[in-house]
């Protein structure tokens, strides 16, 4: 009896611990790789889009390779006013769940961030499946013709997104915040920066980025002022600069870098921002006809150079937020953490009144190690 | 006392760590976050004074009485109808926090796990395979909770040097917060460090008593460690406000953080299955605690045929709040239930027990005596 008694729990156990109801095979899900967001043209409903890996093209064929002559992705929309509602929507046209355990990028089109983008983001924050690691972007333009592009190598748009945005220490041009970074600023502030991607057929460009203000689509920055924004939030990891001395044009390769940023409130309440940018990296290619020696002066010329051209890049950006009334950088965050009695104070009309009048201090030390293999 | 009932000294700090982390160190960065902001660590380090002194208070109470359970001492001190009242009192207490533990975890593993499977069947399952072993008595109880407790100390203590994003200014600006708001975060915050009061009615079971005191204080200093541990890389990696802002933000600091090991793409699945076990242990020592508090209550031998009646008991009681609110509040009330047992019942057991002269001096006066008859035989 005591026996029978404890194979009965045991078989008991493994019925109702086993998850059952959850069980759901590969083939009857639909993995997002990509969600994109436009105003539909009458400007009320939205445009949801997906992009769908057909995952029976990527079976090894009878002779070892895949079968590459089928259909590699699906691209599907709808239309409606509520994200969950599309979902929905979604899941009864392809009888497959949708998962968005695996997406990589959210797009939203450039006229829908315009509108705002705060109600397009509360559905993935608040999805438990959602990785947050995933890169929210601004198109220019129709966010669903990125999933139209087909590079040859990559043929999942989303996939070849998400890689060029995490995998981007070749270049300073972007922005690499994923989408938890992204909340973290927006959620504070209603103000940060998204990259900028637009798409051709063949392949996709990312650079510059997009200035949210309020939750909307404010202005779109240049590559050198994301490049500013990049040494602020502290993310460069790599990428060239080019600076002419004496009419040659010298690269110089990034290496590391490091940013510091800190508040200092003046006698008569002037808050002032020392930013100091620390940079080491190498000579890669000095653009000349005839060989150039590399002496410590010229060094020290380009170093100079170099320090002068992130300076100007960082007066110029910050000028230009001040001048948009915005702060999409967290100076707010950074004031509440060192000054918490006047960021009380203040906060109220902080980016109406307090931005404008912080004043900035740039301090740049770009150091060059080497200068290659020649002598 | 059976051989299968005993506990050894070096398990008593297991059993401790066990009980105190559960499922309410999942969400306690989020509390601490949304009550005193990036003084919430201040908070917690407050609350673990609290829960220090409180083990203190405990393990006087236990050592007074080293061989009798809570429902043995209780009559003695206050009289046999208050004393069964109190025995029952405590009996509702530990039915009432076992079932904030589960509904708590069901409702958790619901949202991030198990979507489509009923409520019910995650309760039954954990209670099932929890009744299973609490009926085999405390010593396979304390073994199991030696293995889990390997199981997550090592992950944990690995996990800062796997936090690629964390930025010391999140914990600024400190002493933001008035006195009041902190000890209401405090307060809030306790339920992540209780589980010490098991010892009221295992405590006895303790075979040789020499060191309980440092060894409880141990076990409580060290659950608090980690999850201070845990509060601050959550700080620190997510923000103070997007901690506010998320219900479980452990879970969603593991979903954001760059994966180090490249073919563990879902990271998080391991954090779940740490999370599941230590739900589990806590569930498995509240439940054979309650057993055997009732079984002691009502002068039964074994406490066995009371764990499957305790475990419907807090089934039923788990399934009344409706929504996640009401699971806050349900656990709200716990915390004041809490603080009445270790603040009012124990002190004021204490104090009984030193006028009505029941019981023995504290160990370690006897203790001293002993070691002066070993040194002078």
């Amino acid at each position: 009896m005591n026996y029978r008694f404890r194979l009965l729990i045991i078989i008991l156990l493994a019925v109702i611990s086993a998850g059952c109801w959850d069980s759901k095979d590969i083939d009857k899900r639909s993995f997002v790789m990509g969600v994109a967001f436009d105003l539909e043209k009458t400007g009320q409903d939205l445009v949801m889009t997906l992009e769908l890996p057909v995952l029976k093209s990527f079976e090894t064929g009878t002779d070892g390779g895949s079968s590459n002559t089928k259909k590699t992705k699906a691209v599907i929309s709808t239309t409606g006013t509520s994200i969950a509602k599309m979902a929905a929507g979604f899941e009864a046209r392809l009888w497959r769940e949708l998962s968005f355990g695996h997406t990589k990028v959210i797009i939203i089109g450039e006229e829908l961030a315009r509108e705002g983008i705060g109600e397009i983001i509360d559905f993935f924050d608040r999805n438990p499946k959602v990785e947050r690691r995933l890169k929210l972007v601004i198109a220019q333009g129709e966010a669903r013709d990125i999933f139209k592009t087909a590079a040859v190598r990559e043929p999942i748009a989303s996939t070849y997104l998400y890689q060029m945005l995490e995998v981007v220490t070749p270049t300073t041009r972007v922005i690499t915040h994923n989408f938890q970074d992204s909340l973290r600023y927006l959620e504070h502030n209603g103000d940060t920066i998204l990259p900028r991607v637009r798409g051709t057929d063949e392949e996709l460009i990312v650079a510059g980025s997009a200035l949210i203000k309020d939750y909307k689509f404010n202005a779109w920055l240049g590559e050198n002022e994301t490049r500013a924004v990049a040494f602020i939030f502290n993310t460069v990891l790599g990428g060239v600069i080019t600076a002419n001395v004496d009419n040659i044009n010298y690269s110089y390769a990034i290496r590391k870098t490091t940013t510091k940023i800190r508040p200092q409130l003046g006698d008569n309440n002037q808050l002032v921002f020392t930013i100091d940018i620390n940079a080491k990296g190498d000579i890669t290619e000095v653009f000349s006809e005839v060989p150039v020696n590399i002496t410590e002066d010229l060094i020290k010329k380009i170093q100079a150079k170099l320090n002068q051209i992130i300076a100007d890049d960082m007066h110029h950006t910050l000028k230009k937020f001040q001048e948009l009334k915005t702060d999409p950088i967290g100076l707010s965050i950074l004031t509440k953490r060192r000054y918490p009695k006047f960021w009380n104070q203040n906060k109220a009309h902080w980016k109406e009144v307090i931005v404008p009048e912080i004043k900035f201090e740039v301090k740049t030390n770009f150091i060059i190690r080497h200068a290659g293999i020649l002598s | 006392m059976k051989t299968r009932d005993t506990l050894l000294n070096q398990e008593i700090p297991v059993i401790v760590i066990n009980v105190i982390l559960g499922v309410a160190t999942i969400n306690l960065p989020s509390r601490l976050a949304r009550s005193a902001g990036p003084d919430g660590i201040i908070a917690f380090i407050a609350a673990s004074c609290i829960a220090l002194i409180a083990a203190f208070l405990i393990v006087c109470l236990v050592m007074r009485f080293p061989d009798q359970g809570f429902a043995e001492y209780s009559p003695k001190l206050v009289g046999v109808i208050p004393g069964f009242i109190l025995n029952i009192l405590l009996t509702m207490y530990f039915l009432y926090g076992t079932a904030v533990v589960l509904r708590t975890f069901s409702d958790t593993a619901k949202v991030f796990l198990l979507p489509r499977t009923p409520l019910e069947v995650i309760m039954i399952s954990m209670l099932f395979t929890a009744a299973v072993l609490a009926r085999n008595g405390l010593q396979p109880i304390a073994r199991s909770c030696q293995i889990i407790l390997f199981l997550f100390f090592v992950p944990l203590l690995l996990l800062p040097f796997f936090i690629s994003i964390f930025d010391f200014g999140e914990f600024l600006p400190l002493f933001q917060t008035d006195f009041h708001s902190m000890m209401k975060a405090a307060i809030g915050s306790i339920f992540a460090l209780t589980g010490a009061e098991v010892l009221l009615v295992i405590g006895s079971h303790v075979h040789i008593k020499r060191g309980f005191m440092r060894l409880t204080l141990l076990g409580v200093l060290t659950a608090a460690a980690l999850t201070l541990l845990i509060v601050s890389l959550t700080f620190g990696s997510l923000s103070v406000e997007q901690t506010a802002k998320l219900q479980d933000p452990i879970f969603e600091m593991i979903k954001y953080l760059p994966v180090p090991v490249l073919f563990i793409e879902r990271v998080d699945l391991f954090i779940f299955g740490i999370w599941i076990v230590l739900a589990y242990s806590t569930i498995l020592i509240l439940l054979f605690t309650l057993s055997h508090h009732l079984a002691e209550t009502f002068k039964v031998d074994s406490s066995k045929n009371f764990v499957i009646p305790a475990a419907v008991a807090i089934y039923y009681l788990a399934k009344i709040p409706v929504n996640d609110i009401e699971i806050e509040r349900f656990g709200s009330f716990f915390n004041i239930g809490w603080l009445i047992l270790v603040f009012g019942i124990v002190p004021l057991f204490l104090l009984l027990s030193y006028i009505r002269k029941q019981g023995q001096p504290l160990l370690a006066k006897s203790e001293k005596k002993e070691k002066k008859r070993k040194a002078n035989p």
